[in-house]
């Protein structure tokens, strides 16, 4: 199910801060938050749309899951253990805005993508393609990950119940964002929207693995 | 690290006498025993002061000597997390190819030497490893990959000036250096590093 | 002009440097280098955790110590003086064991094949040992080009250093720098002992100072890069025949100066 026509661009998007215990030195640059892969037509990153995690619980929630997950798929020395810091928060239109900005002449598009991830159903893609015949795709990466802190707000700190006995805890090394160090709310009416948005899609996306699930059943039990 | 006027127009040379050590039961009374001559009245005990001004191989007349451990105190975290950065247990967002790191080491080397303060660094994935320095509201990033390095200089509301992959082009090394020089400008370079810092540029530019 | 013989004088250090650019999956390995050259095992080898600070392979022969440090963009093999005689500064036995030193490192740096070497650098020094620094000026400026004119004086720290580059074939027209330099330097000796873990600290672990006011003559012969810029990277690359020949010219380029200081043998 794909919701991206319905990422506005006032919509918040969340950037988890997950840290190895080990990388807590002074060396290591905050913008690290931002982590682009590179595809055919440029790179992609990940981000949390507000939309689909309408309160800061289930935006931490996520990113308690997400460092869990983390730790299980590898077997990692108690130093290199993944920990959930916190979010930095940004609107979809800063990273929208990227396409065309001075300075990035080589995005040709920055596209926020509704993409459910590993059952997460507020995950974004956060897509930046570029011109063909560019060969710099790491400083372009430079460029936006500079752009988009510097439209960030944050941290919100959080310590995920698993973490509860860290001391100190790694958040404690989270930079304040350059635009606000406090999270933006919606006003109350488009929060209200929101949640109920997010009620309507989770329970359509309930209803829709469950039919999934009974086709590919009985497709199962009557072969060909 | 103490500091002291240098002469600008020659490095003195410093070398390490001997250091006997390793094996202790071939030295009398179980004792290791160090010995370090430094030039010109530097008094060297245990660690070493930083003595002088490494200009950059690129553009000094005179090659200066380097004695081990010497290393900036901020150098040294940023070693040890480049280090980090090749373990083959950590994190794959953290991690970085082999020929990647290598530019970067060189790339931290030639700043150390020219005397700039110690960058942060993060990482897009194992193609680069980024530099950065903040002066108050700027932002300047050195985006090394294995065979090239980007420049990037930004403000709280807009990007400045880019320097992109070149193509032999020795203006846009210039750029390169230049960008660095504006920002260094407004940095204070510590005293043992001021002339390098001229020196480096200026010739750069003269160069050009 | 000067003394036909300088016997007072005394090599302190020798070194062959080369500079390279990445490009390399590793950096070079300073113990493969050091074998390379002497053939042997180091005494003593470091290699630090921190991908910033050197490593190094240490050694010793007979007559002086040997080492080759490595460090990002650069590799140094060293010949150094093994200790420091009571009455005078660490001096290395003699100029023909520097010599014969230096003429074995550029042998093996022609056997390595080292790629991305864009710059190489050779560096001898000569040293008289004075009780006093208007001895040690007077003794520069003994050795110091007469056309100068310089009158010795009471002054401390002298310095002067002149460059008298030339244009090298081997280094593709390209300029090489012949630096020369006389100082009168104050070198500073500390030797302390450090006890074996769990042993306490005793009398030889108290570092001792020792100072000398030593005359010094250096030679700085090294090949200025071409600016040219690939991938925004310097990319001029000397290849294996380029470097033995520059260093080779070199060596004999700060013979020649040696000799007609001189210094002897």
């Amino acid at each position: 199910m794909n919701l991206s026509c319905f990422v506005a661009d006032q919509d918040y998007l969340y950037r988890h801060a997950i840290r190895p215990t080990a990388f807590r030195g002074k060396a290591f640059d905050p913008r690290k938050l931002f982590y682009f892969r590179n595809d055919q037509h440029g790179f992609e990153g990940s981000a949390i749309w507000d939309t689909l995690a309408p309160n800061l619980d289930l935006v931490h929630a996520y990113g308690c899951r997400l460092a869990a997950q983390r730790n299980s798929s590898t077997v990692a020395k108690p130093k290199d253990l993944q920990v959930y810091c916190g979010v930095y928060q940004f609107r979809a239109s800063d990273f929208r805005d990227l396409k065309g900005l001075p300075g990035l002449e080589e995005v040709a598009d920055a596209e926020v993508t509704h993409r459910i991830e590993t059952g997460e159903i507020s995950h974004v893609a956060l897509k930046i393609i570029v011109a063909a015949d560019w060969d710099d795709l790491e400083g372009t990466k430079t460029a936006v990950v500079d752009r988009l802190w510097q439209a960030c707000r944050g941290p919100d700190k959080y310590i995920c119940k698993s973490d509860e006995a860290m001391d100190p805890h790694p958040n404690s090394f989270l930079s304040d964002a350059p635009h606000s160090t406090t999270l933006a709310s919606s006003p109350m009416i488009l929060h209200l929207i929101k949640r109920l948005r997010f009620v309507i899609f989770l329970t359509l996306y309930r209803l829709y693995r469950k039919l999934s699930a009974a086709a590919a059943a009985t497709s199962i039990s009557q072969p060909g | 690290m103490s500091t002291y006027e240098v002469t600008p127009i020659y490095i003195q040379s410093f070398y390490v006498q001997g250091t006997e050590q390793i094996d202790q039961r071939a030295l009398a009374g179980n004792v290791q025993t160090h010995s370090y001559v430094a030039a010109s009245g530097i008094p060297v005990v245990g660690s070493f002061a930083a003595p002088f001004n490494y200009l950059s191989g690129l553009t000094s007349n005179v090659v200066p000597v380097i004695g081990a451990g010497e290393l900036r105190s901020d150098y040294q975290e940023l070693g040890s997390a480049l280090t980090e950065m090749t373990r083959v247990d950590i994190a794959e967002e953290w991690k970085v190819n082999a020929p990647v790191l290598e530019a970067a080491k060189f790339v931290a080397s030639q700043l150390a030497a020219g005397g700039f303060p110690a960058p942060q660094i993060f990482n897009h994935g194992p193609l680069s490893i980024v530099f950065t320095w903040t002066h108050q509201a700027d932002t300047l990033y050195l985006t090394v990959s294995a065979d090239k390095v980007s420049a990037l200089l930004s403000t709280p509301e807009r990007i400045k000036r880019r320097h992109q992959s070149p193509l032999s082009e020795m203006a846009e090394q210039k750029f390169l250096l230049m960008s660095l020089h504006s920002y260094a400008s407004q940095y204070t370079i510590p005293l043992n590093s001021t002339s390098s810092v001229e020196l480096f540029f200026s010739s750069a530019e003269s160069a050009t | 002009m000067n003394e036909p013989l300088l016997p007072d004088w005394k090599p302190l250090a020798g070194r062959v440097t080369l500079f390279y650019v990445p490009g390399m999956a590793a950096s070079p390995s300073t113990l493969e280098l050091y074998k390379s050259v002497w053939h042997s095992d180091p005494d003593n080898f470091q290699k630090s955790d921190n991908a910033l600070a050197p490593t190094v392979a240490q050694g010793k022969l007979s007559a002086c110590g040997i080492n080759c440090t490595v460090q990002p963009g650069r590799i140094d093999f060293n010949i150094t003086p093994l200790e420091a005689g009571k009455n005078s500064a660490p001096a290395i036995e003699s100029l023909s064991v520097l010599n014969e030193q230096l003429d074995r490192i550029v042998a093996a740096v022609a056997t390595l094949n080292l790629a991305n070497v864009n710059r190489i650098a050779l560096f001898s020094q000569m040293g008289k040992t004075c009780r006093s620094y208007p001895e040690a000026n007077d003794a520069l400026i003994k050795i110091m080009p007469a056309a100068l004119g310089t009158r010795a004086g009471k002054w401390e720290d002298l310095i002067f250093q002149i460059n008298e580059p030339y244009v090298s074939p081997d280094a593709g027209g390209d300029r090489v720098n012949l630096n020369q330099n006389w100082s009168a330097r104050k070198l500073q000796i500390v030797t302390f002992g450090m006890p074996e873990i769990g042993q306490p600290i005793n009398m030889a672990s108290v570092p001792k100072f020792v100072e000398f006011i030593v005359a010094t003559y250096s030679i700085d012969i090294n090949n200025a890069v071409s600016p040219v810029i690939i991938n925004g990277m310097n990319l001029t690359k000397l290849t294996a025949q380029q470097q033995t020949a520059l260093l080779r010219d070199a060596l004999k380029r700060s013979r020649d100066k040696f000799s007609e200081i001189g210094f002897a043998q």
